[in-house]
């Protein structure tokens, strides 16, 4: 096997949560509020039904095929040259998405570093990202959980202070127009949602395998839970003009104002984004190394993490002249990529998986 | 501009293979020729005008332009 690193189930969950939450905390709510004006609060819920498929997906497939990953299960169930082809669109599709987070963060970042060019505020990312990748699952895993009160607190401190000025009576009128605005509201974070599937990646080093469906499950319901409540308090804070708002959760924080004392809370906001698009970046990463290792039956991914690195950073700019063709990426082709590749084909692999009556003998054998 | 793009990204790709190579000298002839080839894709990309050019992001954006017209 090419990972050793043993983690937790608390640590994957501590894991998966950020990968979910860390885009949904830049610019989630004004995404959903576009389609589903004051109806974004039951997006989340929508969306979160295709996180609860992928992650239940994901422990079957493992379940079946203990040790292994899709890149490596897709080769069992359906053979060497489909496999083949299956894993290098996954493995394009996990570069292409890491290199479309990566540009996001580095576009608002450089809101607040103006004159700092854009392939310094990437590289340095992407540095980071790969020191936690050469540590291994292991460093992951525990780099997460260390961040994790840290990716929390600040957001619930935020709703704390700005609550006296939160104006319930925006949720007015509930379901104005059906339920279809706020279904489609979902189709943005249901890609977000459909990237617990990464935890296929995750599962093979996994030390203690029947706490996984717990995990995975509470993390699932935390990042629906976040999602809801942190659409509620941008709304019932902008109203109407939420849609409008590029960066809500900032603005919210900008808002607060205690005695003169507890101001510009922006940077707190933006410090938890951070810690968030570590986890997310080194998760995607992570995954992208490993499968190409898998993919080409190599005995280690070290060597590869530097090269993939750079790749990442060159995708980041290629056919990209402006911040727009990355919003409409990240608007519409990333969803629909994360649904096919992280819902579906997983799903269809599972069902021809379960009618050939394929699964892993021997690794079943070893680990009882 | 151009020129010290294509200088930085050579020296980059060169510092990326000083680092690895020492390690990767004991593993297998077909690590080795992974590593090889990632690093040498990067390193033509970087000498290229990349923004300018259609690239995978475009790709995908023509892709699924229809549905994100059905989705407004």
């Amino acid at each position: 096997m090419l990972e050793t690193g043993k983690i937790s189930a608390l640590q994957i969950g501590m894991l998966i949560y950020p990968v979910v939450m860390s885009t949904a905390m830049l610019s989630g709510p004004s995404l959903m509020a576009q389609q589903a004006q004051n109806d974004l609060w039951l997006s989340p819920l929508w969306a979160s039904l295709g996180g609860f498929f992928s992650v239940w997906i994901a422990i079957q497939l493992n379940k079946r095929f203990p040790g292994m990953s899709i890149i490596e299960l897709a080769r069992e169930i359906t053979g060497k040259a489909p496999a083949a082809v299956l894993g290098f669109l996954y493995l394009y599709v996990l570069l292409q998405a890491n290199a479309v987070i990566v540009r996001e963060y580095a576009d608002f970042i450089a809101y607040f570093l103006q004159e700092t060019p854009l392939v310094l505020i990437m590289g340095a990312l992407i540095l980071v990202c790969s020191l936690a990748v050469k540590g291994g699952i292991e460093v992951m895993g525990r780099t997460a959980q260390v961040f994790f009160p840290a990716f929390i607190l600040p957001l619930l401190m935020m709703i704390g202070l700005v609550f006296p000025a939160l104006d319930p009576g925006n949720l007015l009128p509930i379901l104005d127009k059906g339920l279809l605005p706020s279904v489609k509201g979902a189709y943005i974070p249901l890609g977000w949602f459909s990237e617990m599937f990464l935890i296929s990646y995750l599962l093979p080093s996994l030390s203690d395998r029947k706490y996984a469906a717990t995990s995975a499950f509470f993390a699932v319901v935390g990042a629906m839970l976040t999602m809801v409540i942190v659409n509620m308090v941008t709304l019932f804070l902008m109203g109407d003009a939420l849609d409008n708002v590029l960066f809500p959760i900032m603005d919210t924080a900008r808002y607060v104002n205690v005695a003169d004392f507890f101001e510009n809370m922006d940077s707190a906001v933006m410090a938890v984004w951070v810690i968030g698009v570590y986890v997310k970046v080194s998760m995607f990463y992570y995954a992208t190394v490993l499968g190409t290792a898998q993919w080409l039956n190599l005995t280690s991914y070290q060597p590869l993490i530097l090269p993939v690195g750079m790749l990442i950073l060159l995708f980041c700019f290629w056919g990209v002249p402006s911040v727009y063709i990355v919003k409409e990426a990240a608007a519409v082709a990333i969803p629909a990529l994360f649904v096919l590749f992280f819902c579906f084909i997983p799903a269809g692999l599972l069902l021809w998986a379960i009618v050939r009556g394929k699964r892993n003998r021997t690794e079943e054998a070893e680990s009882g | 501009m151009k020129w010290v793009q294509i200088v930085a990204m050579s020296v980059l790709a060169c510092i990326l293979f000083a680092l690895e190579w020492p390690r990767l000298s004991r593993l297998p002839k077909r690590d080795k020729a992974a590593f090889i080839t990632l690093l040498f894709v990067a390193w033509v990309l970087s000498m290229l005008d990349l923004p300018n050019l259609p690239g995978p992001t475009t790709f995908i954006n023509a892709l699924f332009r229809p549905l994100g017209q059905y989705l407004e």
